[in-house]
């Protein structure tokens, strides 16, 4: 059992030899390197420290292409004006961000100025979150008067207290994004479509099929988009999914069933997609296998910078016979302060600066050059330089169009997938629709209520 | 089993009483003493506080930022009736059952072709199966992400060569888990490769001789005298899998089917805590996953009789 | 030792039973069964080789081939480049903390090793039995209270709170007991007569006799943290703070695409350390896996 071999000895000891110094050197450069002592939060004496310091601005956004680019324009603007702030970007992975949040700001580590969206605040209680800044932002008022009126009913604004300062809107399901090339290969007029079954039956022009019968190329796919536009189809329909006074989800109805109906029909009867092409839209967008998809107006850019795909958007129109032409754009994208901020005056006005400076119409314009979704502030679009960005002009037509028709549930539930992947299920064949959106009711309804318990307090 | 010590008074390593603690405590090194009060200090933050919170948390409705709600068992009455929960419970043992047993199997196999070699070739063969198993499991899985991709994917590519059908692999909530747990084993299968060629390496020539002689064929010297003496390894390896197959998390996480085909325990945990922020019930969850653990593990110690000391 | 038969046929039964019973069917088929795996495992490191070299569009083309149209660096010098993927900073990140916990473990574990072996204090057997019960509970129970626990203690973003909790591992004390065990009681015996300390005789004696044992913890220790995903990732949000697996897994869902290219060439440089260490230790390691395994 106990080997003696001597090279063997020679060997782990020198291991041993090596590993010892080599953890005596990274010890001492741990204690040394400041990024890996712990942190400890800001101080909390209340008076406010001679701005002859350096102020240290710790800003937390999502990381992807648009983002990182807008980041990297607005950080040396703001220098200019703030030469006295060091302003230290931090990229947290899109799904982290979420994930790390809520447990950040409840550990006291969060960083000053964060970019959110609005439908992950809406489970929890928004003033235990984020910083209340309605003096900075000019009150709830205010921030409605500069918004499309639809825009702000995503904005959580009680008792008239802003705690974000809203930004950018991608809106899934309420855009749609065409592949160019492919729309001219079939001159589809896509500008011009004026109910969603032209875009359907353009859809089926545009699907390609192996002599298998798969789909080899997808004409019209709403993988990514199905759950926002259940929504956009029920109202559009004169039903309602969820009711905000009483808090109850109801799915399960007359309307709901059409919807869901509607939906299942592109993939099994009008064949404009199936589920083996691909496991990510977007990929598959970037390999050219899909000609319309509805993953939201953001993707334009990304796709044509990043990927060289030449993609266009336009707003996701109605149904033929719709009583109602309403889109539901998932969610606003914007900016909230650290609640610690209150104890330190001059990281506060460096942050509320910096955050008024990204959401502000010059910073928003210029947005633009890199971003092809929307903004919920009026006045980006009433600027006539906007025909100067590079995606001003796509951005005004789609954000026109569809402002004036946007409405949002104002629920409570911060987690949508499982009830996403409920209707999946249904889509996919799996499980009928009724049982679906039964699901679908069952657990939304839970994650109310639990919200709601939460919040009453 | 009895010895002295230096003092003369017996000592008794199992069952019987001892000394008393006063005594004990006098005699012993402060060495040992300093060495006990770290590591009780380190197990009572990183274990018994957690684990103690984590039972609390399981009654509470919280979202890391509200004042906490009592609400009793309400999360462990929900997690018998909750669909998601047994779903999830399904799909982690289909995963995990499959895995051991593929990966047993499998390793079994490889380990006995091995025992042919001698050395250099040996060793080489050995790394070979072991290339998967040293990197980072990251890796791994983002590799066979796009090796598996259904348009375009290199693993399809293989396929319609060689004149097969293409196959949907993540993208079809039947196939998803399935290629999840292929590539669990091909990335443990040298662990147990190895695990179990040193175990067959303990196995006294001698053994074999005598069976020879007595007219035993391949199959039957495999089956008779090589797999009882390596059972404890064999069980040794499956108990140590179980806790660590259920709680798998990367490839779930980071290389998911549609929908809920492949959502196991673990990820359904983590997406409780950190993406619905419903830590009591997350709590709860987890709970129920230790105490089915444990059954589990027990389970199989009584059954194959394992005892973990000399 | 391999299982080797040289059956005679006996007298009256088909050859082709003979042949299934003297296992040369089964050495084919064996050896048919080791060829063919090797590929199985060698065929997705050949593909992440050759992908590493290739260019964006070349790796998502249809269809796909092994080889590249066109060599290219470009992959790597974008994933080596600090501003676009933070790789040589995530380099030393899992390096400090590896190193960190391979050296603490190894300490800890034969400390403990020889302590609940030979030495005694009042509760010795509980403390053992319940240290070695913690590993029952699934690091998933633990996640989220831990998670709290190391907020509350201001570890959070930080390389310190990834490597507190791996300080003492229960699997290294009980591997290092189980060795000391099967160093003769006489020795340490001897060792006590001769009047050094314990501790005396935990340097002097035990560590080096339990050399080979260490050797594969370290090992095992060295792939387990350097290969950690989890709690590094609940731990970390600061991209100059994350370890390789992190950075790997960023690269992969940057929303707005998959950075293919940043992630093969990032996959082979991540791949690297584990496959240096696991090279040179390989005799050692073997050793190891053949000390863990052997139950008395």
């Amino acid at each position: 059992m106990l080997s003696r071999n001597h090279s063997q000895h020679v060997s782990r000891r020198q291991f041993l030899k090596l590993s010892a110094v080599g953890a005596g050197a990274s010890l001492l450069a741990a204690c040394a390197a400041p990024g890996a002592a712990p942190e400890a939060p800001a101080a909390a004496d209340g008076s406010a420290a001679p701005s002859t310091a350096a102020i240290d601005l710790v800003v937390w956004y999502q990381d992807w292409d648009g983002a990182n680019r807008i980041m990297n324009w607005v950080t040396p603007e703001f220098a200019k004006e703030h030469p006295d702030v060091n302003v230290d970007l931090q990229a947290i992975g899109f799904a982290d961000l979420l994930a790390k949040m809520l447990p950040s700001i409840a550990a006291g580590n969060e960083g000053d100025v964060m970019m959110m969206y609005t439908d992950w605040v809406v489970a929890t209680d928004i003033s235990q979150v984020f910083l209340d800044i309605t003096d900075p932002a000019g009150g709830a008022a205010a921030l409605e008067e500069k918004m499309w009126p639809a825009a702000f009913q995503a904005v959580e604004a009680p008792g008239g207290k802003v705690y974000y300062l809203p930004w950018l809107a991608g809106i899934r399901g309420a855009a749609l994004s065409v592949n160019t090339d492919h729309m001219a290969e079939q001159s589809i007029d896509y500008l011009n479509f004026k109910t969603y079954e032209e875009v359907i039956e353009a859809g089926r022009s545009l699907t390609q099929l192996n002599d298998a019968g798969k789909v080899t190329r997808s004409g019209y796919s709403p993988r990514s988009s199905q759950y926002p536009l259940l929504w956009s189809l029920i109202w559009q329909m004169g039903g309602n999914f969820f009711d905000k006074e009483t808090g109850k989800w109801s799915h399960s109805s007359a309307e709901g069933e059409a919807a869901a109906q509607l939906l299942y029909d592109l993939y099994w009867t009008d064949k404009t997609c199936d589920f083996e092409l691909f496991t990510s839209e977007f990929e598959a967008v970037s390999q050219q296998l899909v000609s319309m998809w509805g993953d939201g107006a953001w993707t334009a850019s990304v796709q044509t910078d990043v990927a060289e795909v030449p993609v266009d958007n336009i707003v996701t129109p109605p149904l033929a016979n719709a009583t109602e032409y309403v889109l539901y754009p998932q969610h606003i994208g914007g900016w909230g302060l650290s609640k610690r901020l209150v104890d330190d005056t001059a990281k506060l006005d460096a942050g509320v600066d910096f955050a008024l400076l990204i959401v502000g119409p010059d910073a928003s314009l210029q947005a633009l050059e890199f971003y092809s979704g929307v903004v919920p502030s009026k006045e980006v679009y009433a600027d006539p330089r906007i025909e100067d960005v590079k995606y001003g002009a796509v951005s005004k037509r789609v954000a026109e169009s569809m402002w004036p028709v946007a409405r949002f549930p104002q629920d409570h539930v911060a987690q949508h997938a499982p009830a996403s992947d409920e209707l999946d299920r249904a889509m996919r064949n799996e499980i009928t629709i009724q049982e679906a959106l039964a699901n679908m009711d069952a657990y939304l309804q839970e994650q109310e209520d639990q919200a709601r318990e939460r919040l009453a307090s | 089993m009895t010895q002295t010590t230096m003092a003369g008074s017996p000592i008794q390593i199992k069952a019987a009483p001892r000394a008393g603690l006063l005594k004990r405590f006098r005699r012993a090194s402060p060495f040992a003493l300093i060495y006990a009060a770290a590591i009780m200090i380190f197990y009572t933050v990183i274990f018994i506080i957690p684990f103690g919170t984590g039972i609390w948390l399981s009654f509470q409705n919280w979202d890391f930022l509200t004042t906490p709600k009592f609400v009793g068992v309400r999360n462990f009455t929900k997690a018998l009736s909750d669909d998601y929960f047994w779903m999830a419970l399904q799909k982690t043992v289909l995963f995990s059952v499959v895995e051991i047993g593929a990966g047993v199997v499998l390793a079994l196999l490889l380990a006995l072709a091995l025992s042919y070699m001698r050395g250099k070739w040996q060793h080489f063969y050995l790394s070979l199966y072991y290339l998967p198993v040293i990197t980072p499991l990251v890796v791994s899985i983002y590799l066979w992400r796009w090796l598996y991709r259904p348009t375009g994917g290199a693993i399809n590519g293989l396929l319609s060569g060689i004149g097969l059908p293409e196959q949907p692999f993540l993208a079809s909530p039947t196939q998803a888990l399935w290629s999840i747990t292929a590539v669990i084993v091909w990335a443990h299968l040298g662990t147990g490769a190895v695990l179990f060629l040193a175990g067959m390496n303990d196995v006294p020539e001698s053994l074999y001789e005598a069976a020879r002689l007595d007219g035993a064929g391949f199959w039957q010297m495999f089956f008779k005298i090589t797999l009882p003496l390596i059972r404890p390894v064999i069980l040794y390896q499956v108990v140590v899998s179980v806790i660590g197959t259920v709680q798998m998390f990367e490839p779930f996480f980071l290389m998911p089917g549609p929908g809920f085909s492949t959502r196991t325990l673990a990820l359904y945990t983590y997406q409780l805590g950190f993406q619905a922020l419903n830590l009591g019930y997350g709590a709860a969850v987890s709970l129920i996953i230790f105490v089915l653990l444990l059954a589990a593990t027990v389970f199989q110690l009584r059954r194959w009789q394992m005892s973990w000391e000399h | 030792m391999a299982v080797k038969t040289n059956v005679q046929p006996r007298s009256g039964e088909s050859s082709l039973r003979n042949w299934w019973n003297s296992g040369e069917s089964l050495h084919a088929l064996l050896f048919v069964l080791l060829g063919l795996f090797s590929l199985v495992m060698v065929y997705p490191f050949l593909w992440l080789i050759f992908s590493s070299f290739k260019t964006g569009a070349d790796i998502v083309r249809i269809p796909v081939t092994l080889l590249p149209q066109r060599w290219t660096l470009e992959a790597y010098q974008m994933v080596l480049d600090p501003e676009r993927a933070n790789l040589p900073i995530a380099y030393l990140n899992s390096i400090l903390v590896t190193t960190a916990t391979v050296i603490t473990v190894l300490i800890t574990s034969s400390m403990g090793g020889f302590i609940f072996a030979r030495l005694d204090f009042p509760g010795r057997d509980y403390l053992f039995y319940f240290v070695l019960a913690t590993t029952m509970v699934p690091f998933l129970t633990l996640l989220i209270p831990l998670y709290i626990v190391m907020s509350k203690l201001n570890l959070l973003n930080s390389l310190w709170g990834v490597w507190v909790p791996g300080i003492f591992s229960s699997f290294g004390i009980f591997l290092c007991r189980q060795f000391v065990y099967g160093i003769p009681r006489e020795l340490y015996d001897a060792a006590k007569i001769d009047g050094s300390g314990d501790f005396g005789i935990y340097r002097n004696m035990i560590l080096p006799l339990t050399k080979p044992m260490l050797s594969a913890l370290a090992i095992f220790t060295f792939f387990g943290t350097f290969n950690a995903y989890l709690w590094p990732l609940v731990v970390l949000n600061d991209e100059d703070k994350l370890t390789l697996p992190l950075i790997i897994a960023r690269l992969a869902n940057r929303f707005g695409g998959t950075d293919y290219q940043a992630v093969m060439a990032g996959s082979v440089l991540v791949s690297i350390p584990p496959l240096l260490v696991f090279l040179i230790f390989q005799k050692n390691f073997v050793r190891g896996i053949a000390l863990t395994g052997l139950k008395g």
